[in-house]
């Protein structure tokens, strides 16, 4: 399997940059789980992939932290979906987490890059 | 076969397993399932679409999870993972805390479930424990707690005592006979002046007036106190024209001399005389509580003075008892009367009780009676907890009956039952006490009298455990009853009927049977505070027997040093008097040695020509007093018969006298006292006795100077110049003299210029305590306006608990009756039939309340008897008033439910069931 394997994405969660990919996207607008998982997938050119039983943990995690509210919406003869949006503490968070998560990304960029100047 | 596109498959198997290790609660588990299924169904239509056959889509979906356990791996951190245990009350017991602590839990959720129930017995009890907690705070610091000295039980009064009553003063020669005698049973005994005396201090801000109390030496050794520095009163020091010596009070040392400790052994001028300061009092200690500094009497020992000017306080010895004490000095007394039968004659003995009832003895029943009143209101709200609990209980029936059959066992659900009361009753009591501790400083503001030591009426931890006693036993009271009734449903019944017509006659009969004991104690409460209230009618409208609307009234303590000589006293009065004429705006002013409704001195005097030396015929008592010539005029006291004083009674005029209508009908009843001579003094006092007859020149209008509950005493009024020496010293070291003014101006005013009048005679003079006669008169009816507020809230309480009481149990009834209502209103019953059925239910309920509350009555009012004055404890007017009321107030609480009964629609109360 191409991409970063199965242990690498547990590391991710663990340090937490697999918040703000879940946070970024729910930014946007309300989405349930299935849909995420997807975006995620396509927006990373198939190098990241989300099991179920990663996604939904960390999802609920997120909503026991108050950093996003699922919500039930239902329609006729279908199955109910939960959706989930970010709340305004989400909101802040994850303005803190990007600004990190930019210096960061800019630090390991002139690094790796000072080679090629 | 469905379109496997829109099938939805069952995923619930495949996800359940993996959920399984974790103890999520059921209907969270179902959630995470159903949500997880939504991300199954969408891959799996995703991979129909894209053309794969159902089983393979299916196995694909599957692949969305990785390996079997990561699921439960990862939810396991989270919150929603770790479920509570479930609540499952009157499940077999393991251990009784942990049964206690699932009771309790259970119980605060049921409480919250039912916020209207538990809000209106939380404030109910709040109200209820609050303010029997408030009485009790004041109860205990007056009639429980020792008093704030050393020892403080083994401190006695020592009294005169005679078959109907006894006297708080003393004299001299009765003081130096019990001190003697007392050695037997006392360590020390000291005499004290109670009211104390004026001091005029004279310092750089001005002369400052110090209340002062004249002791023997062995006082502060009585009362168990060392000095805060320097030394107390020595028994040497305490001899006639001994050293000037003074002990000051922490209070008078730190806020007039700095604390400065090299005060001691230093003079201060007190009344134009040198005092040395010999020691400073604790901060804490204050007897009596006016003083704020001590000085000598300094007795002559072979006096023969039998005025009773002071009181007599003694410290039992650790091993006698009071009632030795009090047998010890019965024997004393006989001995007195055999060696000095003219000293202590007829029916007088030596009394002893203990120092607490002289200080709070007056404050006993009315505090009693107000204890027992907030008692009756908390035994109102805990019927009307226990009513709404029942009414609840109802409702509830299911729910208990569901427990018994599922196996819980009657003390089980006993138990969940009355841990429900108790926490209400706790959190009741927790609010009753800051209902207590913001009524309490009301309490006393409101009080009329000062209180002794009133600093010590605080919520402390005594209070807080009567608190705490009271709401569980309040708690157990209104619990045990609905947690009884409601443990021993018939099942069978409860199950299979619904729960209204299974709530069972025991439980409404109990209901009513409350509300009607509620209704009589409510009623016992009203005729109660209906009799103070007439009792206090009465007494405001009796006449004083003088006017005292614009009267001003203040003290003036005059020094004994300036004004001890009759010639001093007379001059200044007069000049007083002569400058204050000239005052704009006053009308009449004049100076008395004491006003109505204040203490003053009986004196004996003989009338000339009928007094038999060596027996009683002939000798006349009235209450002495010197007031100056326009005395009369000021207060508007009318002459009746003869003359005011005047211009002509001066200081070595022909002396004179005048007397009040019930001196002259008692002492003169057949005869004119106009023209008839008296010598005051004789034959009791001979110290303080005219050394000269007076003549009666007039008759005056009686005033009710002991205040307008008690009948006006014998009055004798001589003019302040023409006073004896003897007395004229006595007098102003006694007690400070009063001035009374009556003007058109405004207080302030009127005070200043009265104030300069007195300062244009005498620049060192002070004046002190203003106030208006009108209040005087108005606080003398403190006490009893005290009670009747107080009485009538906690009425007015009682009332409104029982009303809400009777309106709970008609609505409930009205409730569970709506289908029989229905039927009867189908078969023809009008609205107002109906209204008026139940009106006349909650009439009958409370016809029974009242006849029971009217016998509790009788017997509960003659508790009242000394707190009433003109009215019988048996007062029609309010044994007929206090039913009628709460005849209209049931009538209220009634006539809501009743007209909701009367709405009720016959077709919908009919399909309901």
């Amino acid at each position: 399997m191409s991409g970063i394997n199965a242990r690498a994405l547990d590391r991710e969660l663990k340090r937490g940059s697999a918040e703000l990919l879940i946070l970024s996207l729910l930014d946007a607008r309300p989405r349930h789980g299935y849909e995420l998982s997807k975006l995620i997938h396509a927006r990373s050119g198939g190098h990241l992939r989300f099991h179920i039983d990663s996604l939904y943990p960390l999802l609920y995690r997120l909503e026991e932290r108050g950093w996003i509210k699922g919500v039930w919406v239902e329609k006729p003869d279908e199955r109910r979906r939960r959706f989930y949006k970010v709340t305004a503490t989400g909101r802040k968070v994850l303005a803190e987490q990007r600004k990190t998560w930019d210096a960061f990304v800019d630090a390991v960029r002139r690094v790796t890059g000072g080679e090629h100047a | 076969m469905p379109d496997p596109s829109t099938a939805r498959r069952d995923w619930a198997r495949h996800i359940q397993p993996r959920l399984s290790p974790l103890s999520l609660a059921p209907a969270r588990e179902s959630e995470i399932i159903e949500e997880i299924s939504h991300h199954l169904d969408e891959r799996y239509r995703e991979l129909i679409a894209g053309g794969a056959r159902p089983d393979d889509a299916a196995l694909a979906a599957l692949a969305e999870f990785s390996e079997e356990n990561m699921l439960a791996k990862y939810m396991a951190p989270l919150r929603q993972s770790r479920m509570p245990e479930p609540i499952a009350p009157g499940a077999p017991a393991r251990s009784l805390a942990g049964d206690l602590w699932r009771d309790l839990r259970y119980a605060t959720r049921m409480l919250r479930k039912q916020p209207g129930f538990s809000s209106a017995a939380i404030v109910t009890l709040a109200l209820s424990i609050g303010a029997l907690t408030a009485m009790f705070t004041v109860v205990d610091a007056v009639l429980l707690r020792s008093l704030p000295f050393p020892d403080a039980d083994r401190l006695v009064q020592v009294r005169r005592t005679y078959p109907d009553g006894g006297g708080d003063s003393t004299s001299i020669p009765k003081f130096m006979r019990w001190r003697a005698h007392g050695r037997e049973v006392f360590t020390e005994t000291a005499a004290y002046n109670n009211l104390g005396s004026g001091f005029n201090l004279v310092g750089a801000d001005g002369p400052e007036r110090l209340i002062g109390s004249r002791v023997s030496a062995e006082f502060f050794d009585v009362m168990g106190v060392q000095p805060f520095i320097g030394r107390v009163f020595r028994a040497e020091e305490d001899v006639p024209r001994g050293p000037k010596l003074v002990v000051l009070s922490h209070a008078v040392w730190k806020n007039r001399f700095g604390g400065d400790p090299s005060l001691v052994g230093r003079a201060i001028v007190l009344n134009n005389e040198a005092y040395t300061v010999v020691g400073v009092m604790p901060e804490r200690f204050r007897y009596p509580d006016v003083a704020e500094l001590w000085t000598l009497f300094q007795f002559d020992p072979s006096s023969r003075d039998r005025a009773h000017n002071f009181e007599v306080v003694a410290r039992l010895k650790p091993e006698t008892t009071l009632a030795q004490a009090r047998a010890a000095m019965s024997v004393a007394a006989s001995a007195i009367k055999r060696d000095a039968p003219d000293l202590m004659g007829g029916p007088e003995t030596i009394g002893l009780r203990p120092l607490r009832e002289r200080l709070y003895g007056d404050m006993r029943e009315p505090l009693l009676v107000l204890f027992a009143s907030a008692g009756f209101v908390l035994l109102i709200g805990c019927v009307n907890v226990a009513n709404l609990q029942l009414a609840q209980a109802a409702g509830r029936h299911h729910e208990i009956a569901l427990r018994s059959a599922l196996g819980a066992r009657t003390s089980a659900v006993v138990r969940q039952l009355l841990v429900e009361s108790l926490l209400l009753a706790a959190i009741g009591g927790l609010l009753g006490v800051a209902v207590a501790y913001a009524g309490v400083p009301a309490l006393l503001a409101l009080s009329p009298v000062d209180v002794p030591y009133a600093e010590r009426i605080v919520l402390d931890w005594r209070v807080l455990a009567f608190a705490l006693t009271t709401s569980l036993a309040a708690g157990l009271a209104f619990g045990l009853l609905p947690a009884w009734q409601s443990a021993r449903p018939n099942l069978d019944d409860v199950l299979r009927a619904g729960a209204h017509r299974a709530i069972g006659r025991t439980n409404r009969w109990t209901r009513r049977t409350l509300v009607a004991g509620e209704v009589a104690l409510a009623l016992m409460l009203t005729i109660c505070a209906l009799l103070l209230v007439k009792s206090l009618a009465g007494l405001q409208s009796t006449n004083p027997g003088f006017t005292s609307e614009n009267v001003l009234a203040m003290k003036l303590p005059l020094p004994e040093a300036r004004y001890g000589t009759s010639q001093a006293l007379a001059q200044f009065a007069e000049q007083v008097e002569e400058r204050l004429a000239s005052v704009p705006g006053v009308r009449a002013a004049s100076i008395a040695h004491t006003l109505p409704l204040e203490l003053g001195s009986d004196l004996p005097f003989t009338i000339d020509g009928r007094y038999v030396p060596g027996s009683e015929t002939g000798v006349g008592s009235a209450n002495y007093r010197p007031v100056g010539k326009g005395y009369f005029a000021t207060l508007e006291i009318p002459i009746r018969r003869g003359r005011l004083f005047d211009a002509r009674d001066r200081h070595g005029s022909l002396p004179v006298a005048i007397i009040n209508e019930t001196a002259a009908r008692r002492i003169w009843p057949n005869e004119d006292p106009i023209g008839q001579r008296i010598t005051v003094g004789l034959p009791f006092v001979p110290d303080l006795a005219d050394p000269f007859a007076r003549e009666i020149v007039g008759i005056v209008g009686d005033v009710r100077e002991e205040g307008l509950y008690a009948d006006p005493p014998p009055m004798l009024y001589v003019p302040i110049s023409q006073q004896n020496e003897a007395y004229a010293t006595l007098g102003v070291r006694l007690l400070p003299f009063s001035l009374v003014v009556r003007g058109d101006a405004s207080v302030s005013a009127l005070t200043r210029s009265v104030q300069q009048a007195v300062w244009s005679v005498d620049p060192q003079q002070p004046t002190s305590d203003v106030r208006l006669m009108r209040d005087v008169v108005a606080r003398s009816l403190g006490s009893q306006r005290f009670n009747t507020v107080l009485l009538g809230g906690l009425a007015a309480l009682a009332l409104l608990l029982a009303a809400v009481g009777l309106y709970g149990v008609i609505a409930q009834i009205v409730g569970q009756q709506t289908r029989e209502i229905g039927v009867r209103m189908a078969l023809g019953a009008t609205r107002s039939n109906v209204a008026r059925g139940f009106l006349g239910h909650a009439l009958v309920l409370v016809a029974v309340g009242i006849a029971g509350g009217l016998i509790g009555a009788f017997g509960l009012t003659g508790l009242l008897r000394t707190l009433l004055t003109g009215i019988s404890t048996s007062d029609p007017w309010a044994f007929a008033l206090a039913p009628a009321l709460m005849f209209v107030v049931a009538i209220l609480a009634a006539v809501r439910p009743a007209l909701r009964a009367a709405r009720v629609d016959p077709v919908v109360a009919l399909r309901a069931e």
